[in-house]
């Protein structure tokens, strides 16, 4: 799409954005247009942007996220589909809040294949748990009373046998 | 150790995960599969709320094996069904003879817990999308011992044979209680079928505000005689209860609320199994209603005059009856081969060699209980086995003398005829459910779209498939046409059992008034049981989610 177009020329072209704590970065811009909303700001503004500020994401986790659009920047070909896949299996592969921060970045930024592969993450980490590991993963306060919890349980119990 | 990590780790990480909002939850636990979406039901009170969401519409998830190891394609059944969240409140798992029954029925209740009605029957063959490769299969299995009642015997051991195969169902419908009710036969058959009746009724009236069940899916052992439990069911059933089946099927069953009754009643012997669907009287607000959709494709054309039934002998012991008979309007009393002669003669530009059948149709009085007894016409088709200077037999019995009955015999061309008749009406259907263009599921109640069609099951008899037609996936392109991505399961039987007041059988009601009589048990037919969901007028997602919090 819009990020091949310039993603071939030897010279790309760069554009800028900011962190919300204020850091500022150089992107080369068919990287940068992975995020649906940086695209739509950059078709926007057209050329005259100076910085791109995303007051929602902060600088450590933007670098993560850039990082990844790089990575994603051209059309993956047969060949390097494999090493794309264990790449990206060791990308998503951080620490909790890490994950949740970039998933919010990406959620925020609107890059869909991303926002796909730390989902599926989230999910393979809830795999095969039970309520009670559920919780204890992620720090989740069970607020259900005991009769609630009863019921649910009842509602659910096919899976528990 | 512990504690580094719990003080390193855990602060940070609560603050994070809070920021994750219902939408990133959703997406998140939309990609679990059933069981780990069932813990994450119960977590706390988001998790459950954003989990009824994903699951606030009824599913229908189906998968077909071909695996010659009946182990491997249990499991591989078992963990396409199971990949998606789904709550489990029925399963059909029908099987080819290499399979044992009691070890299809032992999985399934390990894997979809003691509460969940479950029935396993063999099947002549089966329909559905194939596990590993997602192919549109229509299959034939072998045939063989599978009607000689050796639920517990083992014999030869699980056979591994290439005809082995299996589809497996998994139902979720909210709104409607589901259960499996046995017709138990003790010594007095008619009796036993009032039974099965005020059984039905009961569980019905247990769960809905009514007596009337929303339908039956029958599964009746081979050796018994289905067809007075059906002019019964159709005497018994207002119209709007949809019955369809399999009049042959051997099979095993778990009720909601059987205990460790795994292989039925001994001390009985069970002739059939219905899955009754009762509408729930404690349906939440905001579900919407399902509905139920019973198409018919019929492969038999008329043939010859209509005649009367003159004299008729029962023959016990095989299980057939001897005819002479009058054709209409002649007082000459014709013997069976003079009858057979005079059918062949307007067959014998036919290269087919079809099956013949007569279709009988009786007028009886049937009653439930104490209640008043009222009279019901209905059309019966029996097998043609032979005529001689004596008799004409046909299989089966149930056939008096004054009965008037016409010859059939299949007609792939009648059936292919009457499947795109079924096609047009399941698109009149679609069109129905979706007035605009198709649109994406999430577009649903967005796009103003209000029915959605999300399932099928067919019930096709063994006669029909490729062999028929000469051509594969017939059966199954009605529906398919329609709905291609729809999960569509469904098996070939030794007795299609269909009833509904849809338009097809509907038809056939019309001419019944003058003529024919209601017909429940079909021969070369393929019944299309389709599933549809209409939203309720509430339900859109911000009361799901207002009404919820």
């Amino acid at each position: 799409m819009a990020s091949s177009t310039s993603g071939s020329s030897s010279s790309s072209k760069v554009v800028k954005i900011r962190s919300s704590d204020n850091e500022n970065f150089e992107v080369e811009e068919a990287a940068a247009a992975r995020s649906e909303t940086i695209k739509k700001l950059l078709e926007d503004v057209g050329d005259d942007a100076d910085v791109i500020p995303l007051p929602n994401v902060d600088a450590k986790t933007l670098v993560k996220v850039m990082e990844w659009c790089k990575k994603h920047m051209d059309d993956v070909d047969e060949l390097n589909k494999e090493e794309m896949k264990t790449w990206d299996a060791e990308f998503v592969d951080m620490d909790q809040s890490c994950l949740y921060n970039v998933l919010l970045a990406a959620n925020f930024l609107n890059i869909k294949e991303l926002l796909d592969q730390l989902t599926q993450k989230v999910a393979d980490m809830i795999k095969g748990k039970s309520p009670e590991e559920i919780r204890a993963t992620f720090n989740i306060k069970n607020d259900f009373t005991p009769e609630e919890e009863a019921e649910i349980r009842k509602q659910n119990a096919w899976a528990f046998e | 150790m512990k504690k580094m990590k719990n003080t390193n780790t855990k602060l940070p990480q609560t603050t994070a995960f809070g920021l994750i909002n219902d939408d990133l939850l959703l997406n998140i636990v939309s990609r679990l599969p059933a069981v780990s979406f069932a813990s994450a039901a119960c977590v706390n009170k988001s998790w459950n709320r954003i989990c009824n969401w994903v699951l606030s519409r009824p599913k229908l998830a189906t998968a077909l094996s071909l695996n010659p190891s009946p182990q491997v394609a249990m499991e591989e059944v078992l963990g396409k069904v199971l990949a998606e969240p789904i709550r489990p409140h029925f399963v059909i798992a029908n099987v080819s003879c290499g399979f044992r029954l009691a070890d299809v029925l032992k999985l399934m209740s390990e894997k979809f817990g003691s509460n969940t009605p479950i029935i396993v029957s063999y099947a002549s063959g089966i329909i559905g999308k194939e596990a590993c490769t997602n192919d549109f299969k229509e299959v034939k299995l072998m045939l063989s011992h599978c009607y000689d009642m050796n639920c517990d015997s083992d014999e030869d051991g699980p056979l591994e044979d290439a005809n082995n195969g299996i589809v497996l169902t998994v139902g979720f419908i909210p709104g409607i209680k589901i259960d499996a009710i046995p017709l138990l036969r003790t010594t007095k058959e008619l009796q036993d079928a009032e039974k099965f009746v005020m059984d039905i009724r009961d569980f019905t009236s247990s769960v809905s505000d009514s007596t009337t069940p929303v339908g039956l899916i029958l599964f009746g052992e081979g050796r018994f005689n289905m067809k007075p439990i059906l002019n019964l069911l159709d005497y018994a059933m207002p119209v709007e209860t949809f019955i369809v089946g399999d009049e042959r099927a051997r099979f095993l069953y778990r009720g909601a609320n059987d205990y460790g009754n795994i292989c039925g009643n001994k001390t009985y012997f069970t002739c059939a199994v219905a899955l009754v669907f009762a509408t729930d009287k404690d349906k939440p607000c905001g579900i919407g209603n399902v509905q139920f959709h019973v198409s018919l494709s019929n492969g038999l054309s008329k043939i010859g005059p209509k005649y009367k039934a003159a004299s008729v002998r029962v023959s016990r012991p095989d299980n057939t009856t001897w005819l002479t008979a009058r054709a209409d309007g002649h007082q000459e009393i014709l013997d069976g081969r003079r009858i057979l002669d005079d059918i062949n003669q307007k067959l014998a530009n036919r290269v087919d060699a079809p099956d013949l059948y007569i279709g009988v149709t009786t007028r009886r009085s049937y009653s439930i209980g104490s209640e008043k007894s009222g009279p019901l016409a209905s059309l019966a088709f029996h097998g043609v086995v032979d005529g001689d200077e004596e008799y004409l037999y046909a299989d089966s019995v149930g056939i008096k003398t004054g009965d008037y009955f016409q010859f059939y015999h299949s007609d792939p061309a009648a059936a292919l005829s009457t499947c795109s008749d079924v096609s047009m009406e399941l698109k009149s259907l679609k069109l129905d459910a979706n007035p605009k263009k198709f649109h994406h599921r999430s577009d649903f109640a967005v796009n103003g779209v209000r029915k959605e069609v999300f399932g099928g099951f067919i019930f096709g008899c063994y006669g029909r498939g490729e062999s028929f037609f000469k051509r594969a996936g017939v059966d199954g392109s009605p529906f398919l046409e329609n709905f291609p991505e729809v999960p569509l399961a469904g098996i070939f039987c030794g007795g299609e059992i269909g009833r509904s007041r849809s338009s097809m059988t509907r038809e056939c009601r019309k001419e019944s008034e003058s003529d024919a009589g209601s017909c429940c048990l079909h021969v070369y037919s393929t019944i299309y049981l389709v599933m549809s969901y209409t939203l309720s007028s509430l339900e859109s997602r911000d009361t799901v989610s207002l009404k919820e919090s």
